[in-house]
């Protein structure tokens, strides 16, 4: 198959594919990364890269400065993190219910060691879905607030979106979203929450649960081919790639456990495309035999992995500051439609872009 | 259970993990450093005197009253017990300190 | 070479190529790029004494371009963006007030960025080898009292940042432009009346203000770390005899954190050097109406401490 944008020549998957390649690079080069890994987030995740392989002592002062700044941030975010999760286990304990901590948070608990370099924002956490409402009053009496106050917003929350508006503590910065499923409930696949909660793992950390290896994957997988317009979403990518090397490192059959379990939550296309991605961008070592089982029950056409493979590389990856190419733009915004058309039914999408656009055009016309 | 726990013995106060707070004092006043939340407070003498105290041992906010008076002649004890309670309840919401369970 | 060792057109030539020119300020390497004339004549005046580096040369940490923005308002009423990286963190100003929108998108950038100093808002200034650093806090009138000072024999090391290097617990010069605003555009120049002052910029959001080009010392010695010794609180409280107050330290450590950009990112180090610094540092409030009693008292309190 053609590669229209030759992913292969990029030049931060050159990087993450062999970091030997530091060993050429010029003062532009140095720049360049720095530049393009702080826009995609990941510039704390080149740094430990480069400390995981004993190069870090032999790059450029002024290279060490800029990923020392980058982890400073990624340590501040994982320190909120934890806060808000010993804080949430305070208010909640109580309740005696299943938590299950996902995305940023969850690779945390889980001792990933990428995730001492990832960045992350917001604490997810996915809950039976009878016991969201007395989270939500718990917290909201403990001084959580609502951060969405605009109706519309509640009422789509609600009643199309897989979690609550997020909350956030008076004093405090960081937003819990609380989801009581991993995928919007008018989407097209309907991963079952039970099973997800039913497989959970137990932490060390106040007896908060992660969702198991395979379904941590099959969950990133499928925000980031069913519920993402890829923009920008390399971080997440590497995310999928990590989770796969780690997983796979003690266990040979990793990958077909991965599969059996994506057919058994049904979502084998997610699946699929974050093994043909990882393996083709990031070079994740996946067995070309794997990524065709994976393919087997998908029935994903040969057209449409065409145009996955034309559409993806240029919107996921990040663009050459200085050139900015109209094809990517492109990319990007058929994408975006791709991922609200998954999201929700054509009947539900419609109004919801109309509304999206009515918002925008009002905020334009209240600038000043 | 709970309930007949707290009448037979007076509720104590602990520091879950002691090296989680970093303390620089000057003079009688204190800066905290609370590495859990990150948050850095500013204590005057006796909340200073009270929270180095429960960072050693859990300790009831009587006995923390008697500690106290020991380093500082207070008029009234009295008052001295009312205003550790909201000391204490303060310590507690900023999540430095937390109800000990034998 | 130095910026002024080159003519406004040999500049421009540079700042309008596909790689800008790169100024080194403070710890940072910045590529400029941008089209407009009188602002890279501005920006000459300004940065005089500054050395140019390139692309081969330095790892750049900051790419900042200046380019009006495509759209019909260009006839009308030219205007002038701010980004770096795509990123837009203004509005667009008029094309006029350049140099104060570069000043405050610089300004973010290190706020934002340069996560691995800390970073406290404050005049830095030296004298015999010792630092003072004088935080800002509303109406302080620290910038009229760190350029005067930087007149009459102190070391200028900063004007908005106070970078601290976590290494060292030092403090790394950042000798750029003052921004004077408003009466203190004219309280200075009676002051210094020699001091070079840029073109003054009216109706920006902080009313009008004239660039204090650094002196040539600062620029010189800006790779020589400052040894912080005093952590001094002005205040600007008109008619008032200058007044020289000791500060407890503890009182000192909170003014300083709450008002520094980056103290909570910073964590346990944030404390730690914090800590540090204001146990070796004296800490006062200065109560001051005029500038030469100010300085005269500081000037004692240099040579006698």
């Amino acid at each position: 198959m053609t590669d229209i944008l030759r992913s292969d020549n990029n030049f931060i998957l050159s990087f993450l594919k062999t970091p030997e390649i530091y060993l050429s690079y010029t003062k532009q080069d140095w720049s360049l990364l720095l530049r393009v890994a702080r826009n995609t987030n990941i510039l704390a995740h080149i740094g430990w890269i480069l400390k995981h392989k004993g190069y870090f002592d032999h790059i450029p002062t002024k290279v060490k400065d800029n990923i020392d700044a980058a982890q400073r941030i990624v340590d501040y975010r994982k320190q909120t993190a934890l806060w808000e999760l010993n804080r949430l286990h305070h208010a909640l304990n109580n309740l005696n219910t299943d938590i299950v901590i996902l995305k940023g948070g969850a690779y945390l608990l889980s001792g990933l060691p990428f995730s001492q370099s990832r960045m992350f924002a917001d604490v997810d956490i996915l809950v039976p879905k009878d016991k969201i409402e007395i989270i939500e009053q718990t917290l909201l009496k403990q001084n959580w607030k609502s951060m969405k106050v605009d109706e519309y917003d509640q009422h789509y929350y609600r009643e199309w979106m897989h979690e609550i508006p997020p909350l956030r503590h008076v004093v405090r910065t960081i937003e819990v979203d609380i989801h009581h499923t991993i995928l919007p409930l008018t989407s097209r696949l309907k991963p079952s929450p039970g099973k997800l909660i039913a497989d959970a793992a137990s932490t060390k950390l106040y007896g908060f649960k992660t969702l198991s290896p395979c379904d941590m994957i099959l969950h990133s997988a499928t925000h980031l081919f069913y519920d993402s317009g890829l923009e920008n979403k390399l971080k997440d990518l590497i995310d999928l790639g990590q989770l796969i090397n780690h997983f796979s490192e003690n266990n040979e059959h990793f990958t077909s456990e991965l599969i059996e379990r994506a057919n058994e939550l049904d979502l084998t296309k997610p699946l699929f495309y974050s093994l043909h991605f990882t393996q083709k961008l990031l070079g994740t070592k996946i067995s070309a035999k794997d990524i065709q089982n994976a393919k087997y029950n998908t029935r994903i056409s040969n057209v449409t992995l065409l145009i996955m493979n034309i559409l993806v590389p240029p919107a996921i990856l990040p663009e050459h500051p200085d050139h900015p190419k109209h094809r990517v733009r492109l990319a990007r915004w058929f994408l975006y439609i791709r991922s609200h058309y998954l999201r929700m039914p054509l009947e539900l999408l419609i109004p919801h872009l109309l509304h999206k656009s009515k918002v925008r055009w009002e905020a334009r016309k209240t600038r000043p | 259970m709970n309930e007949l726990a707290q009448e037979s013995q007076p509720q104590k106060w602990f520091v879950p993990d002691r090296d989680v707070l970093l303390i620089k004092q000057w003079g009688d006043n204190a800066i905290v450093y609370h590495s859990k939340s990150g948050e850095t407070h500013q204590l005057n003498d006796i909340g200073t005197a009270a929270l180095l105290k429960i960072q050693q041992q859990p300790v009831s906010i009587e006995a923390l009253a008697n500690h106290i008076n020991n380093y500082y002649e207070v008029e009234n004890p009295g008052e001295l017990t009312i205003r550790l309670q909201r000391l204490i309840k303060e310590f507690e919401m900023l999540g430095l300190i937390e109800p000990f369970s034998e | 070479m130095k910026l002024g060792s080159y003519s406004i057109s040999e500049l421009t030539n540079k700042t309008v190529s596909k790689n800008g020119i790169i100024l080194l300020v403070g710890p940072f390497s910045v590529r400029l790029r941008t089209r407009d004339r009188q602002f890279v004549s501005t920006l000459r005046d300004l940065y005089l004494d500054f050395s140019i580096g390139s692309a081969d040369k330095q790892i750049i940490d900051f790419h900042i371009d200046m380019f009006s923005p495509p759209n019909h308002r260009r006839w009308i009423k030219p205007q002038i963006n701010f980004s770096i990286d795509g990123l837009f963190p203004f509005s667009p100003f008029s094309v006029s007030h350049a140099t104060p929108l570069f000043e405050w998108g610089f300004n973010w950038c290190i706020a934002r960025n340069a996560q691995n100093y800390l970073l406290l808002h404050a005049a830095v200034l030296e004298k015999n080898n010792r630092s003072v650093i004088l935080p800002a806090l509303p109406g302080s009138g620290k910038s009229t009292l760190a350029a005067a000072l930087s007149h009459t024999g102190w070391r200028f090391l900063s004007d908005e940042f106070c970078i601290v290097n976590p290494r060292d617990g030092k403090i790394i010069p950042i000798p750029r432009p003052t921004p004077l605003k408003n009466e203190s555009i004219q309280v200075f120049r009676n002051f210094s009346p020699d001091a070079f002052i840029g073109p003054l910029f009216h109706n920006t959001r902080k009313g009008t203000i004239g660039h204090l080009r650094p002196p040539p010392s600062a620029v010189e010695q800006q790779n020589n770390p400052g040894i912080p010794h005093w952590i001094i609180f002005p205040k600007y409280q008109s008619n008032s005899d200058t007044n020289l107050i000791s500060l407890d330290k503890s009182f000192s450590l909170m003014k300083l954190a709450s008002n520094a950009f980056n103290y909570e990112i910073q964590s346990e180090i944030g404390f730690k050097l914090l800590t540090t610094m204001v146990d070796k540092c004296t800490c006062y409030n200065l109560v001051f109406s005029d500038l030469n009693s100010a300085i005269s008292q500081l000037n004692t309190l240099a040579d006698n401490d």
